[in-house]
């Protein structure tokens, strides 16, 4: 019965409109071929060329070879395309999309004439900067990666590197933009080439206009109403924020440090803690300890265990290096499930008991890792497990606890970035696989 | 066309804009009456620049533009297959980027030669042999980055090329240009053809500020810039524009007869950048001092001001540091309140820029105290100011230090340029004048107010800095001297071209 059914000529017209139906699906994809689809197609072709060799042979097959045939004809070709198109593609969102206009490519460009080719890209506006989804799988990201989040590497390159060097580490701490990395912009200025003073100098202009234009705004808004206490609150805050940028040379910070103070003054009646904390923090910023303290036990008790005040607190205590004090804060702060600041999940870590931070941190290691990453990805998973890291180096300089649980998250960090490695280097096996080569020429 | 004795090659500068080089070129030319000059100037396009900023004297006989980005293509353009030709023209700008011998003499014949070896815009830029050199060039050379960027970057670096050097040449017996850069490589290019003699004088490095300028710009394409990598090199498009710069640099050092600067720092990057030392000559830039004089003794005369005075010299552009200069005035304010602080110079220049220094006044509570005063006469205003303050991240020779010098006001002013040079002398003799002011790191506002501040507390040792800075520019930078200097150097090469003919 089987053997009736499995006719040479049945399975020859059935591979060949398989064959006619690989074909139509290539030339769709042909102008936006995705490779697995590729790898489909080719393998619906081969086994319909299988299928036609069986059949179109002379000798005698057993039932068993014809069945296979028949599978092979029958499932392959439908498998190939059923899986080619439930892939899933690969997000293509773009943040700010930007008026960039498709152009077809040199190739194409010859088939018309060269006169219109010029016109064509003469109409051209001219691009800004392509918004291209590039993943971080490219060129020597380890050691780039490595280097960059090491401060001590970054002091490195901007104390002996080349001029190259200096100015694409001072734009890179620029856009990092942690008060700590532009202190190091800063220390650029008197660099004894007058060309990396001079970038470095573009570099904190840049941040600069940010906090600047933040504060115009704010005072805008505060002209409207002068007696707008939430206005005031926002320009005292603005002013702390460029105070402690560390863009800023040690006069203007005290300058706008005092500034905010003078904003948040005359605030007593409030129902939250913000002014006792926003003086506080100025008080820090101008090296007035006691003047801190002071501001936050005036913090009315029904505000006393608010996160922006126990954070304070810590900051205080940090910086009086009392680490236990700060350490204390920081746990009742994760207790409440309060997000912590990034040094302060650093000396948490050094404690070598937020096992949930460290959780954390890997998570977000891992997500960083796991693949081609958008420029939103990468701002939203990376740079705060970056800060983290960062604040680990800082926390480092600190204690010894500290630097052993440093270099713990350095090492997890590494062992990642291998895997990391690995992964690029199968994808890139897969895609100098010489199998694919005929596909390759065909498409030529 | 009549020949000129000597023909300035400018760049973006005098007639048209005010400022150091601008001053520099108009008192050479008042002053060398006996001498007829042509002025050959580089524009980025016409009527970039409408107005002329000075009153030219009457010994400048003509005034030739070449516009760099003012395109005629021939209507038509050709159809036949010429990729040899655009071949060789890329083969030939290699060549020069490469710094070989001889390759820009080539470059230059087959642009001007009337043969059917002729290079015109339309070879390069319209034509199917062109269009496949650009296609090849573009995979071989940076097929990871844009095609348009690329085909951008290749028309914007070679069409320059051709409207420059397929300019007439104004007949003169030498050719003096004021930068390397686009200026540079006409006046070799005009060496060239008529062997006259070539002189360099650089006031800035022109490859060092391009340089600057390139890595900071946002117009050229940065693929790199997204990515989490610290690279060793610029990104692609940025290191073809500063190989470019840098080979006109070359090219214009190569064909020089004498390099001239402004002070020494600078002959140390000329060095690096290819110049021969054994041509190379400080003359630096100076001021009238006897009219000056009659400044310094209204100084001199002068009842103490009411009010302490600070003044900023200069016009407001983000060079200056403007910001700066408010940012100390605010923490001199803080121990002055009555400080009247006076910024004096044009504004015209980057209007959004000003606005942003003005808008700067008013967040820092400065408005009381800060007058932006516009283009004012520098000698009329110099002896009402009790100190001069330069916060400029980048300078050459500065000439407001030697006009504050040449009335005997002090100054604060940052460590670049030859800053240094001019307040606390170069020479053993001219340091043992003594200081004539104070020196800052750039950006520093905090540095300077202090700066600021001490001078205003010691009164009698501002007016004795002031008193050494006005004998240093009496003993070394007299205008008198600069002009003597050039007068001779012009002599000797007019005598030389003379002989040759």
């Amino acid at each position: 019965m089987t053997r009736r059914f499995v006719h040479r000529r049945l399975i020859a017209a059935v591979a060949s409109t398989v064959a006619f139906e690989a074909a139509a699906i290539l030339i769709v994809a042909w102008f936006d071929v995705f490779f697995w689809l590729l790898l489909a197609v080719a393998s619906h072709l081969l086994a319909t060329r299988l299928a036609l060799a069986a059949a179109r042979c002379r000798r005698r097959l057993s039932v068993t070879e014809e069945d296979t045939v028949l599978a092979t004809a029958f499932f392959i070709p439908l498998w190939g395309p059923v899986l080619a198109f439930s892939l899933p593609r690969p997000p293509l969102s773009v943040r700010a999309p930007l008026r960039i206009a498709r152009y077809p490519g040199p190739d194409t460009a010859l088939e018309t004439s060269p006169k219109d080719v010029f016109k064509r890209y003469e109409e051209h506006v001219r691009p800004r900067v392509p918004h291209f989804q590039r993943s971080l799988f490219s060129g020597d990201f380890d050691r780039d990666l490595a280097r960059e989040l090491d401060l001590e590497s970054y002091s490195e390159v901007l104390r002996r590197g080349s001029i190259d060097q200096k100015r694409n580490a001072l734009s890179r701490l620029a856009d990092l933009s942690e008060p700590r990395h532009l202190t190091l912009v800063r220390s650029c200025l008197l660099d004894p080439s007058h060309e990396v003073r001079l970038y470095a100098y573009a570099e904190l202009e840049r941040v600069a206009a940010r906090f600047e234009d933040a504060i115009d705004e704010r005072g805008k808004e505060l002209l409207k109403d002068p007696s707008d206490q939430e206005a005031t609150l926002a320009l005292a805050d603005a002013h702390y924020h460029y105070a402690s940028s560390g863009v800023l040379d040690p006069s203007m910070a005290s300058y706008h440090f005092r500034l905010s103070l003078k904003r948040v003054q005359s605030f007593t009646g409030r129902k939250d803690s913000r002014p006792w904390v926003l003086r506080a923090l100025n008080h820090l910023g101008l090296k007035e300890l006691d003047l801190a303290e002071k501001d936050l036990s005036e913090v009315p008790s029904e505000h006393s265990r608010a996160p922006a005040v126990l954070i304070a607190r810590a900051m205080l205590a940090y910086t009086r290096r009392d680490f236990t004090k700060a350490r204390d804060q920081a746990e009742i702060l994760e207790r409440n499930k309060v997000e912590l600041p990034p040094w302060l999940k650093a000396l948490l870590l050094s404690t070598g008991e937020a096992t949930a931070t460290s959780t954390e941190i890997s998570k977000e290691i891992s997500l960083g890792r796991s693949g081609g990453l958008t420029e939103v990805d990468r701002q939203e998973a990376v740079e705060p497990w970056h800060r983290s890291l960062v604040d680990l180096f800082r926390a480092r300089s600190s204690t010894q606890e500290a630097a052993d649980s440093a270099d713990l998250a350095l090492q997890t960090f590494e062992r990642v970035t291998r895997a990391g490695t690995r992964i690029k280097k199968r994808i890139r096996a897969l895609i100098a696989d010489k199998s694919l080569l005929p596909l390759r020429r065909g498409r030529r | 066309m009549r020949t000129a004795d000597i023909c300035l090659v400018l760049e973006g500068t005098y007639p048209f804009v005010s400022g150091g080089v601008s001053s520099w070129v108009h008192h050479l030319t008042t002053n060398l009456k006996h001498l007829n000059f042509t002025i050959l100037h580089i524009s980025p396009k016409r009527g970039y620049f409408k107005k002329h900023a000075y009153q030219m004297p009457p010994n400048i006989i003509g005034l030739e533009e070449v516009f760099l980005h003012d395109y005629a293509m021939e209507a038509g353009g050709k159809e036949e297959a010429d990729a040899q030709k655009v071949l060789r023209f890329r083969s030939l700008v290699n060549d020069m980027l490469e710094g070989k011998g001889g390759a820009f003499q080539a470059f230059v014949r087959v642009l001007r030669t009337g043969t059917g070896e002729r290079f015109t815009a339309a070879d390069l830029l319209q034509t199917p042999g062109s269009w496949q050199v650009l296609v090849d060039a573009y995979r071989r050379e940076a097929g990871d980055e844009s095609f348009l960027n690329f085909f951008w970057t290749w028309r914007f670096s070679f069409l320059p090329l051709f409207n420059l050097l397929s300019a007439a040449v104004p007949p003169a017996r030498v050719y003096h240009t004021i930068s390397t850069g686009y200026a540079g490589l006409f006046a070799a290019a005009a060496r060239l053809l008529t062997s006259s003699s070539m002189l360099l004088t650089e006031h800035g490095i022109y490859t060092k500020e391009r340089r600057i300028e390139v890595n900071r710009a946002e117009w050229i394409a940065d693929w790199s810039s997204g990515e989490v990598v610290a690279e060793r090199k610029p990104p692609y498009f940025k290191r073809y524009w500063i190989r470019q710069f840098e080979m006109m640099s070359r090219v214009t050092y190569a064909h020089c007869d004498e390099i001239l600067t402004l002070f020494t720092g600078n002959t140390y990057e000329q060095i690096r950048d290819g110049a021969n030392p054994r041509i190379i000559r400080v003359i630096p830039n100076g001021v009238d001092v006897e009219r000056y004089g009659v400044a310094a003794a209204r100084f001199d005369q002068r009842a103490p001001n009411e009010r302490f005075t600070v003044g900023f010299i200069g016009r407001v552009c983000p060079i200056k540091d403007v910001q700066t200069f408010v940012s100390a005035m605010r923490l001199v304010a803080d121990r002055i309140p009555d400080v009247r602080v006076r910024i004096l110079g044009p504004m015209d220049e980057d209007p959004e820029y000003a606005e942003r220094c003005k808008r700067h006044v008013e967040r820092l509570g400065l408005s009381g105290n800060v007058n932006f005063e516009g283009r004012v006469n520098v000698l009329e205003e110099l002896p009402t100011l009790d100190v001069v303050v330069l916060t400029s991240i980048s300078e050459a020779q500065p000439l407001v230090i030697l006009e504050a010098g040449g009335v005997g006001v002090p100054v604060v002013a940052t460590d670049v340029g030859s800053c240094s040079e001019l307040l606390f002398g170069q020479s053993p003799e001219d340091r043992a004048i003594g200081a004539g002011g104070v020196i800052t790191p750039m950006a520093s506002p905090g540095e300077t107010a202090r700066a600021v501040l001490s001078l205003h507390d010691d009164p009698d040792a501002r007016l004795a800095m002031g008193r050494t800075l006005r004998e240093r520019v009496r003993r070394f930078y007299d205008q008198k001297d600069m002009v003597r200097a050039y007068d001779e150097l012009y002599r000797k090469h007019l005598e030389r071209e003379a002989v040759t003919t």
